[in-house]
């Protein structure tokens, strides 16, 4: 990843050294309330000045989240000296450019004297969960009221969808999406651009945008969590599409199990309709766009496209075969452009500020090729056994050990890192060597798991990987649709075999035929859902085959999950004879006086953990 | 309403951002509260009902109450961001309405910050 | 042209949830969770009046109601409990804690409703809310950074406050 001036905003501000090759680095604030003082457009007159001056190769311009310096707005630091302005407009720029740039000294009447520094309080920029993450779609999470579409309006909302009805032809938004690189943030990492294009040039009409919000995989929360920060971003994003497209009729398919995001899009669809901003002939521009909502009924296969159109027509989400593209044949049998929430959040940023922009962040060279690499940021969320657990949004080719490490804090209670399980029920495990893999769409393909929509579930030494693969099996037997065999049979055969593993009645034998029947069903399958769906028995036998083995051979669970091969006992060392396990075991399985140490009658117990969760000692230990 | 022609984004961008700016419409404290799922499943619409019933009680009208969704921080939650005129918005994080009513009073009353309760100050990086 | 096999019980609301997707069979399944919501389950009389109004063969609307997760056939209890088991739930015991709650209430499938129709218990694929895990749902709210013993510890006090009323 190069040094850009964007991937550098609000990093690297006190050294003398600036990145880029760059004389000087200029960052305005983009907090509410310099942006809301004008800071965007002292940004935009710098930006002219700048390359009036012919000097855009020595300066560089930046926004940057607010960094504390609140004086009166808009506040703008400067690098080298880290030399904070306040109370800037555009007037005061070509001055300033005459001063600091030209002459080299800070124009003075507009230098902000900090005041003394109060507390320990740390700068939010700085501080471990928040310091390497970097807000695109997540730009105004924490600033607006998802409610107020004023508020989005403040945010540059609409201008997005303005600029391209007003300045740009479809296929010049079309063409300014595959030079951008934007890839499909659902999963599979097809290039945006692209599929427009091929719907835009499909035959038949009418044609139809679908924003798939059916958000399926286990552990992962983005296209909820950005519905409801900000539920216009996508909708711009939608109609920007319907216009590249020729569409006019747009469809947002949400999970049931996801109220609050939808009442949220529900509002921002009647608000954004009273505006005209949705509706016929939008700014007067001759485009009309609507959108509405379909409620998912609970199935998982429903995230493949033709599944996800079939229950949009009100059947059973069953997909049929690849070769028919829903591009060309979608909803209705109609063209139908389908992309995530994410992706379509990512669109308004891309058209206001430009490919170019959009390129500068992210791993790869996309210029020849949109395949080429993995641009922009992504959303994760980071989950587990991890300190800081929430959605955290990312410059693509980050490492996963600053995931895990530095944002995330490492794992709790002093366990040890085991592995990261990225991709949902279609992804694999990545273990602790590959921890500095940068992580980017192909990085993560390559070593057997991959991007998926974006969970990231952080595992410890305490989680069985034989256990975390049953899991996974379990759930696709439970959303298979049914209609192939290899999938429908193969997945209960697998689990089969699993189970036998974990519950010790298996020998190195099954691991072989495991191995073969994953690749069986890999090779065999219709859909996408059962052509990944032996990915998470696959990654954790590449990774952690010597804990299959542990199982097989010496009928042990490393870590201390599969019931089978457990036993719970209590470390009198630990015990202070509290009672509190005695009286929540619903066996009544442990006895002991008070304030001596217990003990576990092993015939008794169930294994239900009751006393582990309970004990404040950590005295309930498991062999 | 009538429908919005491109320049009139313009007008409601400067007259919601007159509103909403500390010093200016929202009066001298903002107080925004992170309303998202995991947010509203740790306790923050509780916290946003304290914070409402403590403006009401002072009988102040220069405070603003407002919501987002929400901030990222799951772990966290619930939080809240309180903004005092010229000075950098302050995160609060793990509240409660006890911790909720000493910030209040200490913070959007007397204008210092309660440390123990903060996260940090300032925003997040943009990309 | 309305069937009089449909027992009137169901004629009503039925008739609303009907009228509100215009009769388009394209929006069975929105018209099905709605009979859902309202009965906490599809009943069969209700399955069988879809299939004639909107000339749907019933064998797609009993398709359409056992393929989705978010249909049931037999009546869920006054107060759901869903444990989510997605993997950051999973990894946290999540599992766990569904295999003992259906324990303690004697619930022997998932789905089932206890004997006084009181619960019900269910695993629930991802809530989305994988930062607080383990999550437990009962009636709808959700409980973060749970456990079987604070599950139940809900469960009594629903179950008094139902006793009382």
């Amino acid at each position: 990843m190069s040094a850009t001036p964007h991937d550098t905003v609000g990093r690297d501000t006190t050294g003398d050294a600036i990145p880029g090759g760059y004389r000087i680095h200029m960052m305005l604030c983009a907090g509410t309330d310099c942006a809301g003082r004008g800071s965007y457009r002292v940004k935009e007159a710098l930006e002219r000045e700048i390359t009036r001056h012919g000097l855009s190769h020595e300066v560089a311009i930046g926004m940057s989240g607010c960094r504390g310096h609140c004086g009166q707005g808009p506040v703008m630091v400067v690098n080298p000296g880290e030399i904070v302005y306040q109370g800037l407009s555009e007037h005061d720029v070509p001055r300033l450019v005459q001063e600091h740039v030209l002459q080299g000294r800070p124009l003075q009447e507009r230098v902000h004297t900090l005041p003394p520094q109060t507390g320990t309080v740390p700068l939010i920029s700085e501080i471990g969960f928040f310091g390497k993450q970097r807000l695109l779609v997540l730009r105004n999470r924490g600033i607006i009221d998802p409610e107020v579409i004023d508020d989005y309006i403040v945010r540059d909302g609409y201008r997005a969808l303005s600029t391209a009805l007003s300045t740009m032809t479809p296929e010049e938004v079309i063409q300014e999406l595959i030079a951008s690189g934007l890839r499909g943030r659902g999963g599979g990492g097809f290039p945006t651009g692209i599929k427009w294009k091929t719907c835009r040039e499909a035959p038949g009409h009418p044609k139809y945008i679908v924003c798939n919000a059916d958000e399926g995989d286990p552990g992962a929360y983005m296209d909820r969590t950005i519905i409801e920060c900000d539920p216009h971003a996508v909708l711009e994003g939608m109609a920007i599409a319907g216009y590249a497209i020729g569409a006019r009729k747009g469809y947002v398919y949400i999970r049931n199990e996801y109220p609050l995001a939808r009442e949220c899009l529900e509002k921002a669809i009647a608000d954004a309709r009273e505006y005209g901003l949705l509706g016929e002939n939008i700014f007067d521009r001759g485009f009309d766009f609507e959108v509405s909502i379909h409620r998912g009924a609970g199935a998982f296969v429903c995230g493949e496209s033709s599944a996800l159109m079939a229950s949009m027509e009100g059947r059973p989400g069953e997909p049929r075969a690849k070769y028919i593209h829903t591009v060309e044949h979608g909803l209705w049998d109609r063209p139908t452009n389908l992309n995530n929430v994410e992706t379509y959040a990512n669109v308004p940023p891309i058209i206001l500020r430009g490919a170019q922009w959009f390129t500068s962040i992210g791993t790869g060279d996309v210029s020849e090729n949109p395949w080429g690499g993995s641009k922009g940021t992504k959303v994760f969320s980071l989950v587990g056994k991890v300190h800081n657990t929430g959605l955290v949004e990312v410059p693509m080719g980050i490492t996963l050990r600053e995931i895990v490490f530095d944002i995330g804090g490492g794992i709790p209670k002093g366990k040890k890192f085991k592995a990261v399980q990225t991709g949902g029920p279609s992804g694999g495990v990545i273990p602790e060597e590959l921890l500095d893999l940068p992580v980017d769409f192909d990085q993560l393909t390559r070593v057997g798991s991959m991007m998926g929509s974006g969970g990231m579930i952080v595992m410890d030494e305490t989680d069985c990987m034989v256990d975390i693969a049953r899991y996974f099996i379990d759930f696709l037997i439970g959303e298979s649709c049914g209609k192939c065999l290899p999938c429908r049979e193969g997945l209960t055969q697998i689990s089969t075999l699993l189970n036998d593993i974990c519950n010790g009645e298996a020998d190195e034998h099954t691991i072989t035929l495991l191995e073969e029947l994953s690749n069986t069903v890999k090779e065999c399958s219709l859909c996408a859902l059962g052509g990944s769906a032996p990915n998470p028995v696959l990654s954790t036998l590449r990774y952690f085959r010597d804990e299959y083995e542990a199982h097989v051979r010496e009928k042990r669970c490393p870590a201390g999950v599969c019931k089978a091969l457990i036993t719970y006992s209590i470390d009198p060392a630990r015990c202070t004879g509290c009672t509190l396990c005695a009286r929540n075991c619903p066996q009544d399985a442990i006895s002991g006086e008070n304030k001596k140490p217990h003990s576990i009658a092993v015939d008794l117990c169930i294994k239900c953990g009751i006393c582990r969760d309970v004990c404040p000692h950590d005295a309930v230990i498991v062999h | 309403m009538p429908k919005l022609k491109i320049e009139d984004l313009e007008t409601i961008a400067a007259r919601r951002t007159k509103a909403m700016t500390v010093g200016q419409g929202a009066g001298r404290v903002k107080i925004t509260v992170h309303l998202g799922t995991c947010g509203i499943s740790a306790g923050a619409q509780r916290i946003k009902a304290e914070v409402m019933r403590l403006v009401q009680d002072a009988g102040i009208s220069d405070v603003t109450v407002t919501s987002t969704g929400c901030a990222g921080y799951c772990s966290r939650e619930p939080m809240i961001t309180v903004q005092v005129m010229g000075q950098a918005p302050v995160k609060y994080v793990d509240l409660d309405e006890k911790k909720a009513g000493l910030i209040f009073d200490r913070h959007v009353l007397e204008g210092s910050i309660v440390e123990e309760y903060a996260l940090g100050i300032g925003s997040e990086h943009t990309a | 042209m309305k069937q009089p096999l449909a027992n009137q019980v169901y004629d009503t609301p039925l008739d609303e949830i009907m009228d509100r997707w215009k009769r388009d069979s394209s929006y069975l399944i929105e018209m099905l969770q709605d009979v859902q919501e309202h009965y906490r389950h599809i009943p069969e009389e209700a399955a069988r009046r879809l299939s004639e109004e909107l000339d749907v063969p019933l064998n797609r609307v009993f398709h359409i109601a056992t393929f989705y997760k978010g249909f049931t056939l037999e009546p869920r209890g006054k107060y759901p409990i869903a444990v989510c088991t997605g993997t950051a739930c999973h990894v946290k015991g999540g599992s766990r804690i569904l295999e003992n709650v259906m324990r303690e209430l004697g619930v022997e499938r998932e789905g089932q409703a206890t004997q006084d129709l009181l619960f019900s218990v269910e695993s629930v694929r991802c809530l989305g809310c994988c930062g607080l895990a383990p999550v437990v749902t009962v009636a709808g709210e959700v409980h973060g950074d749970t456990s079987t013993v604070k599950t139940l510890k809900i469960v009594e006090e629903l179950r008094k406050h139902a006793q009382s009323s």
